[in-house]
């Protein structure tokens, strides 16, 4: 499955209040990454534990406000690795700063923990030697959203939403990261959005904004780019900023250039008027002394093709975790084969399960770690049962 | 009658306590180094004495006060000076001189020298005009450089910056980390409920991202992204030439890095960690 696909299986809309959700991911510095090109580079980041690897961007990691949210990662790389929380003010514990807080290093395990109370973009990334694990890969976003399609309590509401994450990366570092010395001397020159970029952007179905008539449409950006990047919005599209960094502004206001600088956010609202098609530019420019380098473009059409519906729909969500007697899982999938495994390897249960609630009896499986997998698809979450 | 002399007698009061509010502030702009493993780098200062230190003067002052100050030139250059857009004078070397700054509005600004070794070896300090407030102050005056290009203008064998500037030293107060936690004034420091100012001026040649751990600031003042006043945010832009007020609601204990997110600029020279990192301790 491709990266970009990967990007949007998310996390789940808990139809009751408070939730507690985990999240189960792995650092790896094993990664490849294709460009537009052809060529490919090595890249370190995050992927989820019982996927196909680790993607570029990470995971993107969708939570409703109010959500307790624990990140567990488990460090399956020969070096040391952390996840800091970029924005949602965490305490000083689960900062994922290694000298403030810990290291996560080869073969452990570690838990970041959040209560999700400010609506709004987050981003997660490593905070070991930054400057290379950032260009190396270890980077992703972080929404946290009500469900009900209200941007943040008595705000705007919108129909349809995308994320974009804006980053960059220097060849070279990639292709030689023990070579990468002296840090200061990064100069990305390959310009991504959501890993990808120039014609392979322009041309994935799943990059593209799609909307219908009248609607709003969210679109939610972040930069862990090493260059200030340029967003511009074409006039028609009434682009409205009403947030920032996880904030809502004290003012919303209409935007067709909007500056984003690295670890920024930006929640913008557009209403395309009908029939409208063209592009959400991104340009790149050095911030060290201001020169463009590259531009991205993402395209903005009307009509959405159901195949592309999808992706925006929540996958999976089991509770309780650990489990003991009865194992819920929700999706809104209409279609989702599933399968249980134990740490053998080997199928324990396993179901296609349509769109609701469904109950597995679990209560005769012996205690332990297990791995619930989309069996076409690869994606997963741990998940523990013990009686 | 009786009315009028007590009126007249709070006029002459006022009147004498207007007169009062003065600042004076000695200004010495010496010459001096920073080691950088061995490397000398050529630096350039406003000291209060002819005492070199890479951090320069703040020339802080409340709301109406008259700042009178005596600049000294320490240094074989002669030195143009401008605060701000309010005055600009000329110093030679051992000159001194009396600059009078009257009537400034509240807000933050640079004062620099223009000449070549001025600031662009590090000579540019912060204005602070502002009412009296009891809230604890933390201040970021952000440099960068390039180590050969800054020993270039203190012989005179550059004048301006390449468009090929490569930027490798990074400076908060003319500290690079961790220098930067002995700094009290770059290194935040409170307890649980206090309210924080924090302000910065960009004295460097590229634009720098903040980025706070932990918390989240309120813009107070940007003389720049003046849009941008209001908003609260965990990572905030200062372009080259700004200056800008923070204020930071401290919530939860512990320490926490802020640091640039220009990541090129957590390093000294290339190596990691290193330049823009101070840190925000709150206790309990």
């Amino acid at each position: 499955m491709r990266t970009s696909l990967l990007y949007f299986i998310t996390l789940l809309i808990p139809t009751l209040g408070m939730s507690q959700i985990q999240v189960d991911l792995f650092a790896g510095m094993n990664g490849i990454h294709q460009l537009e090109t052809g060529d490919f580079v090595p890249i370190w980041g995050y992927g989820y534990i019982g996927s196909n690897g680790i993607t570029l961007p990470a995971p993107l990691l969708v939570f409703n406000v109010d959500d307790q949210v624990d990140v567990n990662m488990i460090n399956l790389s020969p070096e040391a690795h952390t996840i800091h929380l970029h924005g949602l003010d965490v305490d000083q514990a689960n900062d994922g700063v290694p000298h403030t807080s810990f290291y996560v290093n080869t073969g452990e395990s570690a838990t970041y923990s959040f209560n999700a109370t400010h609506p709004g973009n987050y981003l997660y990334h490593c905070h070991v030697t930054t400057t290379l694990h950032l260009t190396m890969g270890m980077y992703g976003m972080i929404v946290v959203k009500y469900s009900d399609n209200q941007l943040y309590a008595n705000g705007p509401t919108y129909e349809r939403e995308y994320t974009y994450l804006a980053s960059d990366l220097e060849i070279e570092t990639n292709q030689f990261p023990a070579q990468a010395y002296p840090f200061h001397e990064i100069r990305p020159d390959y310009f991504m959005i959501n890993g990808l970029s120039g014609l392979e952007l322009e041309s994935d179905p799943s990059q593209i904004i799609y909307y219908e008539q009248g609607e709003k449409v969210l679109i939610r950006l972040g930069s862990m780019a090493y260059s200030k990047i340029n967003f511009t919005f074409p006039p028609e599209l009434e682009a409205e900023v009403f947030m920032s960094d996880g904030r809502v502004l004290p003012n919303s206001f209409n935007v067709q250039d909007l500056e984003v600088y690295p670890g920024e956010r930006f929640s913008v609202i557009i209403q395309p008027p009908n029939g409208f098609s063209g592009n959400l530019l991104a340009t790149y420019f050095s911030m060290i002394n201001n020169e463009e380098l590259q531009t991205n473009a993402i395209q903005i059409q009307e009509g959405v093709p159901s195949a592309i519906e999808q992706p925006q729909a929540p996958s999976l969500r089991i509770f309780p975790n650990p489990a003991q007697e009865i194992l819920v899982i929700e999706t809104h999938a209409k279609r989702l084969p599933l399968a249980l495994y134990n740490l053998e390897g080997r199928i324990v249960w396993s179901a296609t399960c349509s769109a609701g609630s469904h109950r597995v009896d679990v209560s005769s499986f012996p205690g332990g770690m297990y791995f619930l997998r989309n069996i076409e698809t690869g994606e997963g979450q741990k998940l523990m049962i013990g009686h | 009658m009786r009315n009028l002399t007590i009126l007249g007698l709070i006029l002459a009061l006022s009147l004498s306590s207007l007169s009062l509010r003065a600042l004076d502030v000695n200004l010495h702009i010496n010459r001096g180094s920073d080691d950088f493993f061995g490397d000398q780098i050529a630096w350039c200062s406003f000291n209060s004495s002819d005492v070199f230190e890479r951090d320069n003067v703040r020339i802080e002052a409340e709301f109406g006060e008259v700042i009178t100050i005596t600049l000294t030139n320490n240094d074989s250059y002669a030195h143009s000076v401008a605060f701000a857009s309010f005055q600009t004078v000329s110093v030679a070397p051992n000159e001194s001189l009396e600059v009078q700054l009257t009537d400034l509005p509240i807000g933050i600004w640079c004062y620099y020298s223009d000449a070549p070794f001025g600031a662009y070896n590090g000579a540019s300090g912060m204005i602070i005009i502002s009412e009296p407030s009891a809230q604890a102050r933390f201040y970021w005056n952000l440099f960068d450089l390039n180590i050969e290009l800054a020993n270039a203008f203190s012989t005179s064998d550059a004048t301006t910056y390449p468009l090929d500037y490569l930027p490798e030293l990074f400076y908060i107060n003319g500290n690079r980390y961790p220098q930067t936690l002995d700094d009290p004034m770059a290194m935040i420091m409170g307890m649980v409920g206090d309210t924080l100012s924090i302000y910065i001026v960009n004295s460097g040649f590229m634009d720098h991202v903040m980025h706070f751990h932990g918390f989240h600031v309120e813009i107070i003042h940007a003389s720049i992204q003046s849009d941008r006043i209001g908003w609260i945010k965990d990572t905030i832009p200062v372009k080259r030439g700004e200056a800008m007020c923070l204020q930071l609601v401290a919530n939860q204990p512990g320490m926490y890095p802020i640091h640039d997110h220009n990541l090129i600029a957590v390093t000294n020279a290339g190596f990691y960690p290193g330049g823009m990192i101070t840190h925000i301790n709150i206790s309990e």
